[in-house]
């Protein structure tokens, strides 16, 4: 006969383990993660069928969608029970934003001429900021990148600096495809799946944003991004303590 | 044209990066499938870059070839691995001249990683 205690709960009723919260948790990762992996799938059988009345691009569409889903649900339960990762380190030091901002352009300059595109930079850049150099380049970098893949061959892409409070602001502002008022609130997540596309197939990796927005702020910054709307451009502002 | 040496025991990943490479100019010298097989290759041909996972086959880690690695020749490696466990992460940030994309690889980032590899000399 089963003793008294959390221990002899039978097996199978997680709620009356001494860890019911995790179980429920693990319950419903496992649950999603196999409906994904069931449509990657059907996915995978529907293209050995050659199914000329499925469409492929839907089913590529399809998977992909499963795949990206699959990541955001890792990084919400990695979340959820607080699991560390890889964490941006904190600034070493002071650093000049200009050095840094004209590395960034020099780097990406070979998307921009590929797409035809001009860069204005305008602004007061010269700013020490506490930064980690390479952290810094990488959003920098990624916005750069960002304002060309969602932006028409020929297009401006414009970079501007100013103080205020306290902080530099830099400002990246394309005249690209635009974000959705849902595209807004989903920019900065994890592998969200968002309804703008990139102008010229460029590929859509869904997690550098989030990254940028976690090293702004672990540099005591900000990352925050406007549109007015779809086709109607983008402006993404990086918010960073001045020295 | 800088030579690469690939790390990778997945064969359809491997191929994946070597195509990437070869359409950005680089060389791959080869795609060793375990770390004795990389150390193996690296005392035959000296690669510019390395691109390695951290878990590998064999008996080393990533990290630790890239240690015995540096300790005769200072070779960049951008290690490409789905661990972000924070001890993981400092390693390579500790190890000079190494870089660290997280999997599943954004083959855009990919890009610029390299184009600034060969901009630079460095990541």
């Amino acid at each position: 006969m089963a003793s008294e205690g959390p221990h002899t709960a039978p097996v199978g009723d997680p709620a009356q383990t001494p860890n019911a919260g995790l179980s429920e948790q693990l319950h419903a990762y496992a649950h999603d993660l196999k409906n994904r992996v069931a449509g990657l799938l059907e996915v995978l059988r529907q293209l050995r069928t050659h199914d000329p009345a499925v469409e492929q691009q839907d089913l590529l569409d399809f998977g992909e969608r499963q795949a990206f889903a699959v990541l955001r649900r890792n990084e919400e339960l990695l979340d959820a029970l607080g699991v560390p990762r890889g964490m941006p380190s904190p600034p070493s030091g002071w650093i000049d934003l200009d050095g840094v901002l004209r590395s960034a352009i020099a780097n990406q300059q070979y998307r921009l001429d590929a797409k035809q595109q001009g860069l204005s930079l305008n602004g007061t850049v010269s700013a020490n900021v506490a930064a980690e150099p390479r952290q810094l380049s990488t959003v920098l970098e990624a916005l750069l990148s960002n304002a060309s893949k969602f932006s028409p061959v020929g297009a401006g892409i414009n970079v501007q600096a100013h103080t205020a409070d306290g902080q530099v602001i830099v400002e990246v502002k394309d005249e690209g495809v635009g974000l959705s008022a849902s595209d807004i609130d989903q920019v900065f997540v994890r592998y969200a799946w968002l309804d703008s596309r990139s102008t010229a197939g460029e590929p859509q990796g869904r997690s550098t944003l989030a990254r940028c927005k976690q090293i702004a702020a672990a540099l005591g910054g900000t990352l925050t991004a406007q549109s007015d709307g779809v086709g109607k451009g983008s402006l993404f502002l990086l918010g960073l303590p001045l020295a | 044209m800088k030579k690469v040496l690939i790390v990778e025991d997945e064969s359809i990943i491997s191929f994946s990066y070597r195509l990437q490479l070869e359409r950005m100019g680089f060389e791959v010298m080869g795609n060793a499938r375990s770390g004795e097989e990389a150390e193996a290759m690296i005392a035959a041909e000296q690669p510019d870059l390395i691109i390695m996972d951290v878990y590998l086959k064999g008996d080393k880690n990533g990290l630790q070839l890239a240690q015995e690695i540096h300790a005769n020749a200072p070779i960049p490696v951008l290690f490409l691995t789905a661990s972000t466990k924070p001890e993981i992460v400092e390693a390579i940030n500790r190890l000079p001249g190494c870089h660290y994309l997280s999997k599943p690889i954004d083959s855009d980032r990919l890009n610029d990683v390299l184009q600034r590899f060969v901009r630079t000399d460095g990541f």
